[in-house]
């Protein structure tokens, strides 16, 4: 698989951050269908489960098909903390993502070794091999039915949607801003030169292995966040979320949203989540339709809308800086 | 003291008639039924034929005025054999569309789905060929017309065991269909006393499943058991055959399916299923004359027979005094709840799905077809494009 390339590196300004969570705030003020709330909630897991996956990929250049197996490891792992050993779901939550961060290092110490589509097989075997597990450990896993995540409650009372909502949010907000924070760090300009030229940046004094461990760990993490955040919306954990259908959703919220751009997760979870809903008038053309979309943005859009949007405002804040410098020339003309 | 009276007492009769009024302008609900199932992926056939099913009963029933001079709605959703897609589509069901009713969920995962829609909008769920047993567990709002796959075991193990077999291999593919088709086909093979020679898995896209026939051919089994999805299933017969495999081979559910008879054609033949379909019926012959005049010739399948079941169902709940009243008030949730409760009342009926001696069973405690008399035997014959009732005495026998 050829190297992405990839826009210039993002303004760094954390305004946009804080538009989306206010626009994600006020949806269950706008909208008061529950069917419209899920929805919300969908893109929101979906966005998280992006954000791992566009830091590992996007921005440090590895490629792991193994997303979807730690987003139903945080869901299990969460769901089972609480029947099983009857923890409450604060501490399931910290214990399902301390649980998956040690399995994620179990498996990067190896599988980090390899690069491209080797890496690509490697961890696409390992969600092969949560799937299976998922499936036929039937008297701890519940099998193809699965098993029952605890609602949410509130002093005694189950929590209604909107609530649910607002947890959601709540966890897509900290990893958004975990994501943000990141990209604009040294380690988020660290991660691109590894993903550019490894041997470069090792030359630079980065430290390659340590850096890719570290952000494998993080993206699973953020992989079972938004598999807690399905839980908790669903409250039901079963095999298929380790199935080839949602590894599809996040490459095509990758290609639709944009890979190694700030917002691109979420654009491209809009997309995927909204997109299905709107088509279904369509009939039997649907999937034709769907899949004709896909390909337009391949063709014509290799970035993604947020990918657009990025570059556009890279050029006019470009464009803006080569003004100022003619202008400062010519004063300096001036004067002299 | 009298004026106080008098305030309460007209408060009381301004909210009375306020009330009354607002009641009474309440609009009746459209008789909104959603139709949630694959027909596209893997599954495609049975979400098309279940909703080809489920039209032949309510189109002339709109075309002749509908129920008490309202048609029924029907709104359909594809859920691509995506479980999340489902649920999706079930909460637009219940939310957007104000459904009173889901039919739907023929893979196990997409009905999985739609159980925790049905149970969180608390809109009733009426799921169809799912064959995960526990659906129906301490189910609330959902009923299954599909039976559930124990079921389809012990009808399996029945036979066997009346026939004197006591050696029997399990073939199956990954997917949770294959997986726990198998798990519950052991589990009563083994109660019965019959010997699982070998269990082989394949993964449901493999395009060589020689590794398995031959270990299957090894276990010297006295029959073949195997849960596939269509394609593969085609590529396991036609291996069977192949290598020259003489045992008799059962194939419940997918053995019947259209998709997999034409991909498998000849080698399909003489492959039996325990079929929830008795075409010896007049009823069910007669069904399936005018569903291949209608749609596409189609020899015998469970799916069209059970949307059709489900939408005889539906109305005769919908024709209910009870879930009337609450349409005709507007109230969607009465009319949700008043829908479960009324199939839970008139759902012991016979359908066209099962035989004369079983049919639906639907009570509180009991959500499904009935467990014995639901199944015959039929084999497949005429290079893939025909199936014909058997003797499972004189099918297992005459191999």
């Amino acid at each position: 698989m050829s190297k992405p390339t990839l826009p210039a590196a993002p303004t760094p300004t954390i305004l946009p951050v804080f538009v989306f969570l206010a626009i994600g705030a006020l949806i269950p003020l706008v909208l008061e269908s529950g069917f419209y709330i899920r929805l919300a909630m969908l893109v929101w897991t979906y966005a998280v489960l992006c954000m791992g996956f566009n830091l590992l990929y996007g921005f440090a250049g590895q490629i792991s098909l193994g997303q979807p197996a730690f987003y139903s490891l945080g869901a299990y792992a969460y769901a089972m903390l609480q029947i099983k050993l009857g923890w409450s779901p604060a501490v399931a939550l910290g214990g399902s993502l301390a649980f998956v961060a040690v399995v994620s290092l179990l498996i990067g110490l190896p599988l980090l070794r390899l690069r491209t589509h080797y890496l690509a097989m490697a961890t696409l075997a390992f969600m092969l091999v949560e799937n299976g597990v998922a499936n036929r450990w039937i008297d701890f896993t519940g099998g193809q039915s699965g098993v029952e995540v605890p609602a949410l409650k509130w002093a005694g009372e189950e929590i209604g949607r909107t609530g649910i909502y607002y947890t959601v949010l709540g966890l897509a907000a900290v990893v958004l801003l975990l994501h943000d924070f990141l990209i604009r760090s040294h380690l988020g300009r660290g991660m691109q030169a590894i993903r550019d030229d490894e041997t470069a940046a090792q030359a630079l004094g980065v430290r390659v292995d340590l850096y890719k461990l570290r952000v494998l760990v993080l993206s699973s993490v953020m992989a079972a966040i938004a598999g807690i955040c399905f839980g908790i919306t669903s409250l039901r954990v079963d095999p298929s979320l380790s199935e080839f259908h949602v590894l599809v959703s996040l490459l095509t919220i990758v290609v639709m949203g944009g890979l190694g751009t700030r917002f691109g997760p979420i654009i491209g979870s809009v997309i995927v989540v909204a997109l299905p809903q709107v088509l279904t008038g369509f009939g039997r053309f649907e999937t034709a339709i769907y899949g004709a979309c896909i390909l337009v943005f391949l063709i014509f859009l290799p970035h993604g809308l947020s990918g657009l949007v990025e570059r556009k405002f890279q050029w006019r804040a470009d464009r803006a800086t080569a003004d100022a410098k003619r202008r400062k020339q010519v004063l300096k003309e001036e004067v002299s | 003291m009298k004026r106080h009276a008098r305030i309460l007492f007209g408060s009381a009769a301004i909210a009375v008639l306020t009330l009354g009024v607002a009641s009474a302008s309440a609009a009746p609900l459209d008789l909104v039924v959603c139709h949630v199932d694959d027909r596209s992926g893997s599954a495609a056939d049975t979400g098309i034929e279940s909703l080809n099913g489920l039209k032949m009963l309510i189109d002339p029933i709109n075309a002749a005025g509908g129920i008490d001079g309202q048609k029924i709605k029907l709104v359909t959703y594809d859920t691509k054999t995506d479980p999340q897609l489902a649920a999706s589509f079930g909460t637009r069901c219940a939310d957007d569309d104000h459904g009173l009713l889901i039919i739907g969920g023929s893979p196990s995962a997409v009905a999985n789905s739609l159980v925790g829609v049905a149970n969180q909008s608390k809109i009733p769920l009426y799921i169809l060929a799912a064959a995960s047993p526990p659906l129906t567990d301490n189910a609330n709002y959902q009923f299954r017309f599909g039976p559930k796959v124990t079921q389809d075991s012990i009808a399996v193990a029945d036979a066997l065991a009346e026939n004197g077999i006591t050696k029997v291999a399990i073939i199956n593919n990954s997917v949770p269909f294959g997986i726990s088709g198998a798990a519950s086909a052991k589990k009563e093979l083994t109660e019965k006393g019959i010997q699982i020679t070998s269990e082989q898995t394949y993964d449901v896209a493999a395009t060589d499943v020689s590794p398995q026939i031959i270990n299957t051919m090894q276990s010297d089994p006295q029959v073949i058991l195997v849960y596939p999805y269509p394609a593969d299933g085609a590529r396991v017969m036609r291996t069977i055959r192949q290598m020259g495999l003489k045992q008799p081979v059962i194939m419940p559910r997918v053995g019947m399916m259209q998709a997999f008879r034409d991909l498998a054609g000849k080698d399909a033949d003489g492959v039996l299923v325990p079929s929830s379909v008795d075409t010896k019926r007049p009823d069910v012959a007669k069904f399936f004359a005018q569903y291949s005049k209608d749609y596409a010739p189609l020899a015998m399948s469970p799916s069209p027979v059970q949307g059709y079941d489900a939408g005889t169902l539906t109305v005769k709940v919908l024709k209910d005094e009870k879930v009337q009243a609450a349409i005709k008030a507007g109230n969607l949730q009465g009319a949700r709840d008043a829908i479960r409760d009324a199939t839970t009342r008139l759902g012991d009926f016979t359908g066209l799905q099962g035989t004369l001696k079983g049919g639906y069973d639907f009570s509180k405690s009991h959500h499904g077809p009935t467990d014995k008399g639901f199944f015959v035997f039929v084999s497949v014959d005429k290079a893939g494009k025909g199936m014909e009732i058997v003797d499972p005495t004189k099918a297992l026998k005459a191999k």
